[in-house]
């Protein structure tokens, strides 16, 4: 569904993606884990079009999205759940929902509207007047996840959705993860908690220093202490 | 004063500073939105009432020829926009520059259109009356300008606070990245702003015509004007210049009666004296 072959990105004159190819199959959860640094939100910025790729292609269903716009980008079914939330301040909880409302044109059995979103996450109806950054660090995880949500993606980019939250509140994020795949949603999910990301994905990929250095199963890394040790801190 | 020459300057004062806030509300929402200071925005006001002056030379009604003239001017905002300002976004120098360019090229081309000559605007017959209560009088043109005025307050602040369009401009300003990555043309919403903030600028020109007239260099004095409403009020805020506008209109008229010479002064000390109390404006976001 989503491919990436040899991208290079770079911030200024730092080059920070140095030739990261992997694929996110459809209907899949896939896991990208890695250090601080490691290029894993850059990763992400590059696939939704707020980096340009020097070099290297990114492909969507068919479709080459190295020079599109962010919007083009998103308009193609490509959901964005930033690192640290990113709720806009200025906009209540139901406006942060209703101003990314876009129509699901594709399936129109499977719309998101903001009936679903509040079905979703009941909270965000009990206090849809509040403004977005009056929430709880978990309850903006699921206010920008249902934001998300509102642009009916077929595909979702995840960074860091359990940053900064209790582990009773990762555990819902992991529920609500699993919840959305199997409402046939692809996902790309950064994550520095392992345990969490080994829950939900099928696959694993590892980064650091720009690349992609190691690929498996979640089955496989719990077993590879070496990898783990080596990559990833543990 | 005599109550019913107190009255007229009331009015007069409120009316003026309706027009600050037509063509302030503009300049301080292109500021708040898109980060640029639109330093040409006092030519579209320019433009504004001589195009109205020409249609209105055309047999045209003075509400025709103001449809057309913010229509129109509008139409150069979207161009302006597109062909200039969206090179240069994020830059600010380049930005003081290109508007600052505009400004002469878009004044001196009005200078060649439409000669030195200064050029007055009739009241239009549908409002060339006055109303007195007691001995107060209340020239009708006014009054209506005043009402317009607080309708467009009304009406961004529904806007802004009400529709999906005010929340995304909203969210543009705390994060326009985000906004992108949610599936919106940032840059559409941008002609848009601009478009919008240039037709006011031609709203504030047409209604002023019959109270200011057209004259060579109004251009300026009516920036200079708008920036520091925009500064007492707060950059980005509407409210804020609505307040500001209404505040240096009546200081202006009352300061013209009072202390001729030292008017303009006034309202410079008044926008020091709000500096030194409050820097950010009277509705600007607190600033770390
Ligand atoms: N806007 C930026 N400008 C310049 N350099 C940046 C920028 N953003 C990130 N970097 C650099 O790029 C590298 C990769 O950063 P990135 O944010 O992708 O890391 P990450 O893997 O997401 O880390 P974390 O787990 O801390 O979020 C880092 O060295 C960082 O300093
Ligand atoms: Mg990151």
């Amino acid at each position: 569904m989503l491919e990436l072959q040899n991208v290079h990105s770079y911030y200024g004159t730092s080059h920070i993606l140095q030739g990261v190819s992997f694929s996110v199959p459809s209907k899949k959860c896939v896991a990208l884990l890695g250090r601080n640094g490691a290029g894993k939100s850059t990763t992400i910025h590059t696939i939704a079009g707020l980096l340009k790729p020097r070099r290297g292609k990114i492909q969507f269903k068919e479709r080459q999205l190295n020079n599109l716009l962010p919007h083009q980008i998103s308009c193609l079914g490509i959901g964005f759940v930033p690192q640290g939330r990113r709720i806009f301040p200025s906009l209540t909880i139901r406006e942060n929902l209703t101003m990314a409302a876009r129509k699901n044109l594709i399936d129109r059995n499977n719309n998101w509207d903001l009936e679903r979103v509040y079905e979703l996450f009941p909270v965000l109806k009990e206090r849809e007047k509040n403004m977005g950054t009056e929430l709880s660090g978990g309850q903006q995880q699921m206010l920008a996840i249902g934001r998300a949500l509102m642009t009916n993606p077929s595909f979702l980019l995840m960074d860091e959705p359990s940053e900064g939250l209790a582990p009773v509140i990762i555990d819902q994020v992991g529920d609500i993860v699993v919840k959305l795949k199997q409402e046939g949603l692809s996902i790309l999910m950064v994550e520095q908690n392992i345990s969490l990301a080994c829950k939900v994905a099928d696959e694993i990929l590892i980064m650091n220093k720009g690349t992609i250095v190691w690929q498996g199963s979640p089955d496989e890394l719990m077993k590879n202490n070496e990898i783990q040790h080596k990559y990833l801190g543990v | 004063m005599s109550l019913s020459i107190f009255s007229v300057q009331l009015l007069t004062g409120l009316a003026y500073g309706m027009l600050y806030f037509m063509i302030a509300a503009g300049l301080t929402i292109i500021l708040g939105v898109m980060n640029i200071v639109n330093l040409a925005h006092g030519t579209l006001f320019l433009l504004g009432s001589y195009m109205a002056f020409t249609f209105m030379n055309q047999q045209f009604s003075f509400w025709i020829a103001l449809l057309l003239s913010v229509a129109v001017t509008a139409v150069i905002g979207i161009i302006i926009e597109k062909l200039f300002i969206r090179q240069i976004y994020g830059k600010e120098l380049e930005q003081v520059l290109l508007t600052f360019g505009l400004a002469f090229v878009i004044a001196d081309t009005a200078k060649w259109i439409w000669g030195t000559e200064p050029q007055t605007m009739a009241v239009p017959a549908l409002l060339d009356s006055s109303i007195s209560i007691g001995p107060m009088v209340f020239p009708f043109y006014r009054l209506f300008v005043v009402l317009i005025g607080c309708l467009l307050a009304l009406l961004l602040w529904y806007f802004e606070s009400k529709t999906r369009i005010g929340a995304i401009i909203r969210a543009g300003v705390d994060d326009r990245a985000m906004v992108s990555a949610l599936g919106i043309n940032v840059g559409v919403v941008f002609t848009g702003v601009f478009a919008f903030g240039a037709g006011l600028a031609a709203l504030s020109g047409v209604l002023g015509g019959p109270l200011i007239g057209m004259y060579t260099g109004m251009e300026s004095d009516i920036l200079v004007t708008s920036l520091i409403v925009v500064v007492i009020g707060g950059l980005g805020s509407w409210k804020g210049s609505f307040i500001g506008a209404i505040l240096i209109g009546l200081i202006e008229t009352f300061g013209k009666i009072w202390f001729p010479s030292l008017s303009m002064l006034i309202v410079f000390l008044l926008m020091v004296v709000v500096l030194i109390i409050r820097p950010q404006g009277l509705f600007g976001r607190e600033v770390a």
